[in-house]
């Protein structure tokens, strides 16, 4: 498996947008070189704002920006743009709805690997998506990343990004386009169950779910790669005549896609939904393997999951 | 400077009407922040365009101590940014006057403030702004003096300085409390003055009461080349007696006998 750096991606992005509109300005509380910056910095030195280490006055400042017109993107470590800098996210960003990019790498345990859990996004989705609105956006790969960064600012008000660690597994060919809002099929074997997932666990959702197709099964796999707002009308499609649902993503289990899910579920067609992640505890330092290993979100476990989801 | 002090004068009589009328709101804090806020809008210091609140070449104000938004509601409503009509709807239901300052609600009003420290950094971010879009508007951020016990306010003052935004200017209103008491008691000692030249701000000292004096410190805060704080001595619940420097008026809802001896005290006679 091929591994790109969805943190550089993101700067490529940025690029991509800073070609055609001079107003977006990155932000950094000591932050840029995270997203591996250096050559926004030398070749737009005047949309580059140096706030120090500081991710509560970097994310009030970019609301300062923003006010002035201009087109700021915050960008820090999930755990510390929605935690640290959270109440700022909130009141000086989305309750005026200011139009404030927030991108947190690290996102996830994987993500996060070897810092451990101070410097992993565990709970960042959560976070963000009970605040009204930010768009929450977490892409699968690297090309995503970069064409999801160019495309948030098309997005007017507050969006979150989410990205990783910077060692990050493809998953989409390259010339897989990025549509805010849009949800994407990317395996189909019939409907015993739908999969929905974000991030950077497609890959082991997709070859669970070539397992469950050998075993009879039939499995549609989706990824929502905008967790906020669903898209309520491809949500009721996926889960039209689906036998029961199954919701994969490295996160904490409560707040994430998991219960985006299991809310529009209840509301809209109830049936049996099962959510995997980070089951409400904390994780630790190890390699994006061990770490889906320990905390189950490796393609056995969604396998069995599945498998006991329909003997129940 | 006789027109100033009428000013004042009316806006604390509206100031006290609204929270009277609602029952509810900041009157201490108001009050403290009454003169720097008429020498603001109505001393020739804010370069706005009343009929124009979003004109881009506009100074901008930030009351970064949300709480006294009564003040602001009252100076907005005098300069007619705000309708008149809309003076008893503070804190009311469907209301643009909201219980802290909404920038999205409200015109005039140029950030969303209240949970404290955040509009300083807002304001360095506006200063910082106004600077890459090559425009000479200044940003002010009024602080109280408790409020510099907040983190966030020290990140926003080391960035003004690495940024060299000499076009902030940092209004202080030391009237030495807080909402729960004296700052020495409740905060700890706090030697403005020099904790803010550490950080390499610009100071200047006024009697915040004082029209002359204040205009005088918000010139010269506009060539000392750095971001500039002007610290502000000023009487919590100033300009009526059983209000001032008792700390139970931080926010506290007159009586009909003292909303009557109120308004006594600021009837025709200047503070
Ligand atoms: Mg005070």
């Amino acid at each position: 498996m091929s591994i790109s750096s969805t943190r550089r991606a993101v700067s490529e992005g940025i690029l991509d947008a800073l070609e055609v509109d001079k107003s977006v300005v990155l932000v950094s509380s000591d932050s840029a070189l995270v997203i591996k910056a250096q050559d926004i910095i030398e070749e737009y030195p005047e949309n580059y704002v140096e706030m120090g280490i500081s991710e509560q006055a970097a994310m009030a400042a970019s609301a300062g920006l923003a006010s002035c017109g201009l087109k700021p993107v915050y960008v820090s470590y999930a755990v510390f743009a929605t935690l640290r800098a959270c109440e700022q996210f909130r009141n000086a960003v989305a309750y005026p709805g200011l139009d404030v990019k927030v991108v947190g790498a690290n996102g996830g345990m994987a993500s996060g690997e070897r810092e451990g859990v101070t410097h992993q996004g565990l709970e960042d989705i959560g976070i963000v998506r009970t605040i009204p609105g930010i768009t929450v956006i977490s892409p699968s790969d690297a090309g995503q990343v970069r064409k999801a960064a160019r495309a948030m600012f098309d997005i007017p008000g507050p969006v979150y990004l989410r990205t990783g660690s910077g060692r990050d597994p493809d998953f989409w060919s390259e010339d897989t386009d990025f549509i805010p809002g849009k949800t994407r099929s990317f395996f189909d074997s019939g409907s015993d169950i739908v999969i929905f997932a974000h991030g950077f666990v497609l890959s082991q959702v997709k070859s669970a779910c070539e397992v469950l197709t050998e075993k009879g099964i039939g499995v549609k796999a989706v990824e929502v790669a905008t967790i906020k707002p669903l898209n309520e009308k491809e949500m009721l499609g996926h889960l039209h005549g689906a036998g029961a649902v199954i919701v994969v993503e490295d996160h904490n289990v409560i707040g994430g896609l998991g219960s985006a899910v299991t809310e529009f579920v209840c509301d809209n067609c109830p049936k049996k939904v099962v959510r995997m992640g980070l089951n409400d505890r904390f994780s630790e330092s190890g390699s994006p393997e061990e770490l889906y290993q320990k905390y189950g979100l490796t393609e056995k476990d969604i396998v069995e999951k599945a498998i006991k989801l329909l003997q129940d | 400077m006789t027109e100033l002090k009428e000013m004042a004068r009316l806006l604390r009589r509206d100031v006290l009407e609204m929270v009277m009328d609602i029952k509810d709101g900041h009157l201490g804090p108001s009050f403290s922040s009454m003169e720097i806020l008429t020498a603001l809008y109505f001393g020739g210091v804010l370069n706005l365009d009343p009929d124009n609140p979003d004109w881009e070449d506009r100074d901008r104000f930030v009351l970064s101590k949300g709480h006294a938004c009564p003040a602001l509601y009252a100076a907005l409503i005098r300069t007619g940014v705000i309708p008149e009509t809309e003076k008893f709807t503070l804190r009311y239901l469907n209301s643009r006057l909201q219980g802290h300052p909404d920038m999205y609600k409200t015109p005039g009003v140029e950030a969303t403030t209240g949970p404290l420290g955040n509009g300083l950094a807002m304001a360095v971010g506006m200063a910082k702004g106004l600077k890459i879009l090559k425009k000479s508007s200044r940003v002010y951020a009024l602080t109280g003096d408790g409020e510099l016990q907040e983190g966030i306010i020290w990140e926003a003052l080391t960035a003004a300085s690495r940024h060299s935004l000499d076009n902030l200017c940092i209004l202080i209103d030391h009237n030495r409390r807080q909402s729960g008491g004296l700052i020495s008691d409740v905060g700890g000692s706090m030697p403005i003055r020099e904790k803010l030249e550490a950080f390499q701000i610009s100071c200047l000292e006024c009697d915040g009461h004082d029209f002359s004096d204040l205009l005088r410190a918000l010139k010269d805060a506009e060539s000392s080349g750095k971001p500039t704080a002007v610290i502000c001595h000023t009487v919590k619940g100033k300009g009526i007696d059983f209000m001032e420097d008792e700390n139970s008026w931080h926010k506290r809802v007159p009586t009909a006998e003292e909303f009557e001896a109120g308004m006594k005290q600021l009837e025709g006679v200047t503070v």
